[in-house]
């Protein structure tokens, strides 16, 4: 399967800060991917840069394989959606002649499709933009994205500032009509994507510090309590993969980043002694980014 | 095509107010300018008042036009909705400039219609002029401010730009009150003007066509800085020689100079006069000069003098005032006014000098005289366009008013004109005023000046006047030539016209 999305080595400087700093990322085709990450952390950046807004300053960002820079207005944005958070709107329409402005240019514009989404939304077809809540603005901008099937799905933070009974709703909405579109979404909570993001990557600092699917994620992390029997050994030589080392004089406490039901209580046993007590509790997602936010600062 | 006929019929649908007032000031414009047609039949007509604000009016009307409309789809930025959609950069601005030239260039070009038919010229006949006019406004006007629109976010930086625009050239002004755009160039004035326009226009392009296919804004914005100071300062680098040569090549004709001599001119030498400075710095140097040799059938008109003086040594040293400043002509009639150091006036006061320089030339020819009888006939007169007389009052003590109204399309001819009140009867032929009037005039080669108003008029009186006369003469000779000649005065004593400031 191909990626929808890539990044090389992208870096981004604005004056003397430094935004993106050697990000290599790749979305493959068919995913929902999460970009999560602190605000700051570079997430709209990369979305504006793949999208053709900003330049980057360094390395390459490439949309259905193409170079971003050369992204054409008939043939790439007519199968992408983008909605952003922050975007602005021409106020003065409203909501139906919004679409119907849009219409002509996407050649796969689906009047049905359409009208469903604008029922789906609860949109009023006769207020204008303005008009509207923030809410009702992102199921605009959803509604006017979905209508043509794109194939890629760009959403820049969609969620900032939404009840979460929009949120739901948008979740929903865009689940049901984006069925084989690959989904690129930023979020800085992760909670707004792990119910149904595919893939996951989490940005901080400018770089990716890990990108992977979401199922394997939660396979590979386990949370492992050690109750010593004697006193602890000293940490040299304990696998790398161990993070977030806490310690007791009779327990010690850590997160096995490359968890194997085998291997891991092999290399328990190895550092601890046979007599140890294990415990291994599997991780709720939010605490496996902490500890990957904490141990990525720590290398830094 | 599709697409920017798409985006051209949201902007109407969206600006359709601003549209409205654009209509509707030029709607008054075209009423105004036309009444103003009629105004010595009914004075009512005259608005000046009206026709002035008309005037600010218009252009005020387009610049708000045309900053909604390339607003409606900013460029700076990154958060619009439409940087995202499948908008092609050729259709949007394809759009805007459609826009501009439905709502901005048509409803103008309408207008002037109306008020070339009011003042009796047929506008088919005028269409060199009507486009030439469009051409020039949308270069020197509105594309500059579509561009400083892409260029900026809104209203606000619009309104920044512009002020600071206003005070870079006020500023300039100050420095250089003499030299901005050539403003004592008088009728070459053209040449260092439309080298502004032509930079701004260039600049504006340039500008349009790299914002709207890649949107970079900072680039942009230095092309505008770089565009502004180079239709500024290049104005003033031009050299006033280098533009009477530009102007020498659009000559309608070649003539052969040789028989025409430039000398002092003796019979007049109670008009010389050396002026020492108070402060010693330099000396003013006045001197009568006689232009004889004239193809016959031709005046001429001493445009511009290079000179300098040349000491018995051969030492010499160049007069110190711009070219088009060393010259006062009236007819073959004409004045050296130029200054020279005073330090080397003092060396060569009472020793015989020469004064060697360069007189430049415009040869007018072609006479054709129009008679116009008063009453108000309109009658066609080369070089003023469509002319009536009006005479009122009577014997009584405030005598006869005498009016001459002329009004030519989009631009004063550069023809030498002379108005010629003249008295016939028996025995009896009288002249009043038989000199050229002095207008202001262009040597421009285009059929349109740079102006918002179609028409271009001239007026000229005498009153009271206490008999009564027959009619108008109107003398009119075209400029022919552009041409240069050499000279020496030889023989010259500037101590003997020496005068002493008696205060």
């Amino acid at each position: 399967m191909s990626d929808t999305l890539r990044t090389i080595g992208l870096k981004k400087r604005f004056g003397r800060t430094r935004v993106l700093d050697g990000l290599d990322m790749a979305v493959p085709e068919g995913a929902i991917y999460g970009l999560v990450g602190p605000n700051g952390a570079g997430k709209s950046t990369t979305i504006k840069i793949l999208m053709n807004i900003y330049r980057a300053s360094r390395g390459r960002a490439e949309v259905f394989g193409r170079d971003s820079r050369k992204i054409s207005p008939r043939r790439d944005l007519t199968r992408i959606g983008y909605v952003s958070e922050n975007q602005e709107f021409p106020e003065w329409m409203t909501v139906g002649y919004f679409m119907a402005y849009l219409k002509p240019f996407y050649p796969a514009w689906d009047d049905e499709r359409a009208e469903e989404l604008l029922r789906q939304f609860e949109l009023p077809r006769d207020r204008k933009l303005m008009h509207l809540s923030h809410g009702m603005r992102m199921k605009a901008a959803l509604a006017s994205s979905l209508a043509y099937r794109p194939q890629l799905i760009v959403l820049d933070e969609p969620f900032t500032g939404l009840d979460s009974l929009v949120r739901d709703e948008l979740i929903e909405g865009l689940l049901e009509s984006a069925e084989g579109a690959t989904i690129f979404i930023s979020s800085h909570d992760l909670a707004e994507i792990e119910s149904f993001a595919s893939h996951v990557g989490y940005l901080d600092r400018g770089r990716l510090q890990f990108s992977e699917e979401m199922s394997s994620l939660i396979q590979r992390f386990r949370e492992i309590e050690v109750t010593l029997e004697g006193p602890a050994p000293r940490a040299n030589g304990w696998p790398a993969t161990w993070l977030n080392v806490e310690q007791s004089p009779a327990l010690v406490r850590f997160v096995d980043a490359q968890f194997d039901a085998e291997k891991s209580t092999a290399d328990v046993r190895r550092v601890f002694g046979e007599g140890s007590a294990v415990a291994v509790r599997p991780m709720p997602l939010r605490q496996i980014f902490v500890t990957l936010a904490r141990a990525g600062r720590k290398a830094a | 095509m599709r697409q920017a006929l798409h985006i051209f019929k949201k902007d109407v649908r969206h600006l359709w107010f601003e549209i409205a007032i654009v209509l509707v000031v030029t709607a008054a414009f075209a009423f105004v300018g036309a009444r103003r047609a009629f105004w010595l039949d009914d004075p009512n007509a005259n608005r000046n008042v009206a026709w002035t604000m008309a005037q600010i009016l218009l252009p005020l009307a387009w610049w708000i036009l045309i900053a909604r409309v390339v607003y409606s789809e900013t460029l700076p930025g990154d958060r619009q909705f439409w940087t995202t959609r499948p908008y092609r950069w050729m259709s949007l601005l394809g759009a805007k400039l459609l826009f501009i030239a439905i709502f901005v260039n048509l409803p103008w070009f309408i207008a002037d219609v109306i008020i070339l038919r009011a003042f009796g010229f047929a506008p088919e006949s005028q269409l060199a002029g009507l486009f030439t006019a469009q051409l020039l406004i949308s270069v020197a006007f509105l594309l500059p401010v579509a561009a400083v629109c892409a260029v900026t976010t809104g209203f606000v930086q619009l309104l920044s730009a512009s002020f600071v625009l206003f005070v870079v050239v006020l500023a300039w002004n100050t420095v250089f009150p003499q030299l901005v755009l050539g403003a004592t160039w008088g009728a070459f004035n053209w040449i260092a003007v439309y080298y502004s326009i032509l930079v701004a226009g260039i600049g504006a392009l340039v500008i349009l066509t790299w914002q709207y296919a890649k949107r970079k804004t900072w680039l942009n914005r230095t092309v505008a800085a770089v565009a502004a100071i180079a239709a500024m300062v290049g104005a003033v680098l031009i050299p006033w020689t280098s533009a009477f040569a530009i102007q020498s090549r659009l000559s309608k004709q070649r003539i052969d100079v040789h028989s025409i001599q430039v000398s002092f001119d003796s019979d007049r030498k109670w008009l010389a006069r050396v002026r020492p400075d108070r402060f010693g710095a330099g000396v003013g140097i006045e001197l009568p000069m006689k232009i004889d040799g004239v193809p016959a059938g031709m005046e001429a008109k001493a445009e511009g003098l290079t000179m300098q003086v040349v000491g018995p040594d051969g030492n010499a040293r160049p007069g110190a005032g711009r070219p088009w400043m060393q010259i006062d002509s009236d007819r073959q009639l004409s004045t050296l006014v130029s200054e020279v150091d005073g330090r080397f006036y003092q060396s060569v006061k009472n020793k015989v000098v020469k004064i060697r320089g360069t007189l430049y030339l415009t040869l007018f020819g072609n006479r054709r005289t129009t008679r116009i009888p008063f009453g108000g006939e309109r009658i066609a007169t080369r070089g003023l366009g469509i002319c009536s007389a009006y005479r009122t009052g009577g014997h009584g003590p405030m005598g006869y008013v005498y009016l001459l109204q002329c009004t030519s399309p989009f631009r004063t001819p550069p023809d030498m004109i002379m108005v010629r009140f003249e008295e016939r009867g028996k025995n009896v032929f009288r002249q009043i005023r038989p000199y050229p009037e002095r207008r202001v005039i262009s040597y421009s080669p285009l059929p349109a000046d740079l102006d918002i108003s179609p028409v271009s008029q001239y007026f000229t009186s005498l009153t009271p006047f206490p008999r009564e006369l027959s009619d108008v003469a109107i003398d009119d000779l075209e400029p022919l030539a552009h041409v240069t000649r050499e000279f020496e005065l030889d023989g010259l004593r500037l101590g003997e016209f020496e005068t002493k400031a008696v205060q």
